[in-house]
């Protein structure tokens, strides 16, 4: 470029900026008409974003605001519920905790059956959510009773869950470290074992069921897993350390008029209930001659005449509940006297 | 014993603009390959004209005076480059 353009375009500069135009002002406008121009939010820009934020805010105000508040508004929670027949006549033990959305109870959370049974200090929540029909999830929590309610709260990890639906099935299996669906689940229908799916961390790898003739077939099964012959008989081998026998125990003892615990879940932990009766006859062989004469005659009413041997046992059991309780009244009584 | 090497020699700018800018004008100097001073002058060249007829606290006495000279600067650039210089007229619309 010409030095004498340079020159004259300098002095030309000095000469504006004596009467108040500023170079670097005259510099940049010169410059922005080439397109050479700072990025710079202007008022546009900054009305345009403005509007941007006030649609964000309205759509989070109507729509994700509004749902929360409209869903939180409608949960509520229900402490030490009776028990009570419920859907399909079934008995509905008592419950701790219930948990009732949009007027409907989604969770039932146990911890105390009352006169129906003893839970052993085991926590059992029903997921019994109406829309996700006809499943009924069952899990148990220990030690954990329910303080708030959180509807993301996860099953007990390495934990035995059944799914139960009131009128049609049963099925029994365990959970991962992650409360996913792992090991052998089995499917009853009344008392009869029909399916058996193989579950490895949530995915599914193997399905036997029971054919016509009543004999296991392998459906499917993914490479690298095995199905057993005998899923009702391998239940608890396949998982075990996944679940505590103390509560599938405490399970097969409950007397519930439709979950039919001892004669599906029995079933499964069937080794463990021979070895309790092992342990049993191991008592008996140990107690003194008299004694086990006495338990001799009482296994042998039992052989020759059960229903009578029954009614007799439940009879006395009846007989000496009544002394109990008039034994206890007398003592009442007896503290009013002296009082 | 000569005279100590400069290290991150200063660099002169001819024209007081603002740093951002003035590696704006860098960039597109090089990309062009000009110097960034030429790329000032010729943008000056093009568009003071237009730029200080909307400048309302000039009258028209100075603004006729600085439109002559740089009609003088316009000239010598097309004269250089043998184009045409597309600076705005002198009269006001």
């Amino acid at each position: 470029m010409n030095q004498r353009v340079e020159n004259e375009l300098r002095s030309i500069l000095d000469d504006l900026d004596k009467i108040g135009l500023l170079e670097n002002e005259l510099i940049s406008d010169c410059l922005k008409k080439e397109g050479i121009l700072i990025p710079r939010l202007n008022t546009r820009h900054l009305f345009i974003l403005m509007g941007f934020f006030i649609i964000s805010l309205g759509y989070y105000g109507f729509f994700y605001a509004g749902v929360l508040s409209k869903e939180e508004a409608k949960v509520f929670i229900k402490r030490d519920v009776p028990a009570s027949v419920g859907r399909d006549n079934t008995i509905y033990f008592p419950a701790q905790v219930q948990i009732e959305r949009d007027g409907r109870y989604v969770e039932r959370w146990h911890w105390d059956y009352g006169e129906y049974g003893n839970l052993n200090g085991f926590i059992q929540r029903f997921e019994c959510d109406t829309e996700i029909e006809p499943l009924t999830v069952t899990c148990y929590r220990q030690s954990e009773k329910f303080e708030s309610y959180n509807p993301a709260l996860k099953p007990l990890p390495r934990s035995l869950a059944f799914i139960w639906s009131a009128d049609q099935f049963i099925h029994y299996g365990v959970l991962d470290e992650e409360s996913r669906k792992h090991g052998l689940w089995i499917k009853f229908a009344g008392d009869k074992a029909v399916e058996a799916v193989l579950w490895n961390k949530g995915r599914q790898v193997g399905l036997s069921k029971v054919g016509n003739f009543g004999q296991w077939e392998i459906e499917a099964k993914v490479k690298g897993f095995d199905m057993p012959r005998d899923p009702v008989a391998d239940w608890h081998k396949i998982n075990d350390g996944y679940f505590d026998i103390n509560y599938a125990m405490t399970l097969i003892n409950v007397k519930h008029d439709k979950i039919l615990y001892a004669s599906t879940l029995g079933k499964l932990i069937d080794p463990f209930i021979q070895t309790d009766k092992a342990a049993f006859q191991k008592i008996i062989d140990g107690l003194p001659s008299k004694q086990k004469k006495e338990w001799s005659r009482f296994v042998e009413a039992i052989k020759e005449n059960p229903n009578k041997t029954y009614s007799f046992i439940e009879e006395e059991w009846k007989k000496s509940q009544l002394k109990s309780s008039d034994v206890s009244s007398a003592k009442k009584n007896n503290t009013k006297t002296y009082n | 014993m000569g005279r100590p090497k400069v290290e991150n020699k200063k660099e002169t700018k001819s024209f007081r603009v603002d740093p951002r800018l003035w590696e704006l004008v860098q960039s597109e100097a090089l990309s062009n390959g000009k110097r960034p001073t030429d790329v000032i002058n010729e943008a000056l060249a093009r568009h003071l004209g237009g730029v200080i007829r909307g400048k309302k606290d000039l009258d028209n006495d100075k603004l006729v005076h600085f439109l002559n000279r740089l009609e003088g600067v316009a000239k010598e650039l097309g004269d250089m480059k043998g184009t045409i210089s597309r600076y705005e007229s002198k009269s006001r619309k």
